[in-house]
């Protein structure tokens, strides 16, 4: 293994891995943020006696978020490949493997965003419904924006996981840098590409975290600003 | 009698005037229970409520944490609806209204609380405009309309401002204006003063005040404190126990309390209870060399009449001064005096068939050593 040469191939090899990555976590966060996020408000105001009322529908959401979320992501990603191929064309690949990271993470998504929907204060619920608010409009106008600090700190979390469960498609034919550091780094036995990958994973997520928290601390409007 | 009160404007006339005028909230027959949890029996928070609240006019609610108040008032806006009897606002039983219908008369019907319930992600302004972009008013109505209550309710200076860079004081500032937005004929007041110091709480009362007055918004208060009525109600009612237990012109319910509960939210009021050291030696039974305690409530007609020096010399006796107060209820002179009274059972029963019939009530607190303050 000559040095100058292994640099050269190993960024090429990091840099179409990581892109492969970022391409899978965003598109795949995104498909979970639009399923989970009105679930999880679902989900925060249905039971018995709330705005949306309806515990029986509530009761079967949380039953298969449940079970979506027990089912370690490696068997779900097998399992659903027939599902995959019907919503991708394809079971392999990183656009097939947006479909199993979703499934993954959508549930995730609810319950982090029902629990910051849970933490609003029920007076201002008791306010908007005083001031003649409908369902819809106290979820709008009260719920969501005051959830929202919240929010985005959950939705940093689940980006986060997805990013650990995108190390592991590789293994369904998904590619990206957990394929790579697997295929390279182990079966190769080529250390320094699983180093890179490692460095790389750290970043990424040290980045979206960072940038995750400043985001919340924006829109937390409970904190006194000087 | 009718002194006018210097530094008020003029206020409604209490009682008669203020009963006679329609009322724009009335419980008829009202009671409310919660369905029993597990296997214990349904609770009976509100019973037989009979209350009207007339148009124009402030009525305060007092009770005990349990008492059953909040269901009171939220009976009012359809966010509690009764079990049985009748809730007619403005000539609306909303306690027959669905929900969607509802929602109209609640814009009518203005709220106040007493942890303010302001959205922490809106500035003073957005809060203020939210229930008029519920009503979807346009913008520049809402721009108008709130800047108007901004100043009315006196922050203007506070308009970007959240929630959290505010003081309890200016919270619950927005929560008036907020409540005013849509222009309501009532404003429900919920403990609003419970959570604020003194000072604070008299400034809000005064806005409060100003704004029945000016702006002819009839009030419905609860609240745990006598000082609250007193400062801004010409009408209350005592609940206890899910029940109205007393109920009048504030005046009278203060100078004529009937019921214990009424009496015993009194007694914390300066000048009823006897001062400490009074109260310390008090004695139920009488003796020789005792003096009688008697407490005198001033109201009415002789209420500014010199009567303790007219009984002194009628019955020739020494009255001794322990405690009391003087002061005005809605704008009419009352006054509670603690005085002992020598010479045994004979004298202090004449002493008080002297003031009785000049309307003026007595009762007998106990037995003091006529030594025991020399």
């Amino acid at each position: 293994m000559s040095l100058p040469a292994l640099s050269l191939d190993i960024l090429r090899l990091v840099g179409g891995a990581t892109w492969d990555t970022l391409y899978m976590v965003a598109l795949s966060s995104l498909a979970a943020s639009l399923i989970g996020m009105p679930l999880g408000i679902f989900l925060a105001t249905s039971q018995r006696g709330e705005l949306f009322a309806a515990p029986l529908a509530n009761g079967v959401v949380g039953a298969v978020a449940n079970a979506l979320r027990s089912t370690p992501f490696i068997i779900l990603a097998v399992s659903i490949i027939p599902f995959t191929r019907l919503v991708a064309g394809t079971s392999i690949g990183t656009t097939a493997a947006v479909v199993p990271l979703t499934v993954a993470a959508f549930p995730f998504v609810a319950r982090l965003v029902e629990s910051a929907v849970r933490e609003v204060d029920q007076g201002l619920i008791e306010a908007a419904r005083a001031m003649g608010a409908s369902p819809l409009q106290i979820v709008r106008k009260v719920l969501v924006p005051e959830a929202l600090p919240g929010i985005v700190l959950g939705l940093t979390l689940a980006v986060v996981s997805l990013i650990g469960y995108s190390a592991i498609v590789g293994v369904v034919g998904g590619g990206g840098l957990g394929d790579l550091g697997i295929r390279y780094g182990y079966q190769r036995f080529m250390p320094e590409v699983m180093f890179m990958v490692v460095v790389v994973l750290i970043v990424m997520v040290q980045a979206v975290q960072s940038a995750g928290d400043y985001l919340a601390r924006r829109v937390n409007r409970r904190i006194r600003r000087a | 009698m009718n002194i006018p009160s210097p530094g008020h404007p003029p206020q409604p006339p209490a009682g008669g005037a203020v009963a006679g005028r329609s009322a724009i909230i009335r419980l008829a027959g009202v009671g409310k229970q919660f369905p029993a949890r597990k296997d214990g029996q349904p609770v009976e928070a509100l019973s037989d409520i009979d209350l009207d609240v007339p148009a124009g006019s402030v009525l305060g609610v007092i009770g005990r944490s349990g008492a059953g108040k909040s269901t009171l008032i939220r009976l009012v806006n359809g966010l509690e609806k009764p079990t049985s009897g009748q809730v007619i606002v403005d000539g609306v039983d909303v306690s027959r209204l669905p929900e969607n219908k509802l929602r109209a008369v609640r814009r009518n019907i203005g709220m106040i609380f007493q942890h303010f319930n302001l959205l922490s992600s809106r500035t003073v302004f957005d809060n203020i405009a939210l229930p008029l972009e519920v009503e979807g008013a346009a913008a520049p109505v809402i721009r108008e309309r709130v800047e108007r209550l901004m100043s009315l309710v006196g922050l203007d200076d506070k308009r970007s401002r959240y929630p959290a860079e505010l003081s309890g004081g200016q919270k619950q500032r927005v929560g008036i204006a907020r409540a005013l937005a849509t222009n309501p004929k009532v404003l429900l007041s919920d403990e609003a003063t419970s959570a604020l110091d003194p000072e604070t709480t008299h400034s809000i009362l005064s806005l409060l005040s100003a704004i029945n007055r000016e702006l002819g918004v009839t009030i419905l208060l609860i609240t745990h404190e006598m000082a609250v009525i007193r400062a801004i109600a010409q009408q209350m009612a005592v609940l206890d126990g899910g029940r109205v237990v007393e109920q009048g012109d504030v005046f009278d319910v203060f100078t004529r309390p009937q019921h214990p509960t009424t009496r015993s939210f009194l007694a914390a009021e300066t000048g009823r209870a006897p001062p400490s050291f009074v109260a310390d030696r008090l004695a139920h039974e009488d003796a020789p060399g005792m003096e009688t305690v008697i407490r005198i409530i001033f109201r009415g007609r002789f209420a500014t009449h010199p009567v303790l020096a007219q009984v002194s010399r009628e019955l020739d006796i020494d009255v001794n001064i322990l405690g009391g107060t003087i002061d005005a209820i809605g704008g009419k002179p009352f006054g509670v005096l603690i005085v002992g009274v020598p010479g045994g059972r004979d004298l202090s029963e004449r002493f008080v068939s002297f003031l009785a019939a000049r309307d003026l009530d007595t009762e007998v607190l106990g037995y003091v050593p006529a030594s025991a303050f020399a």
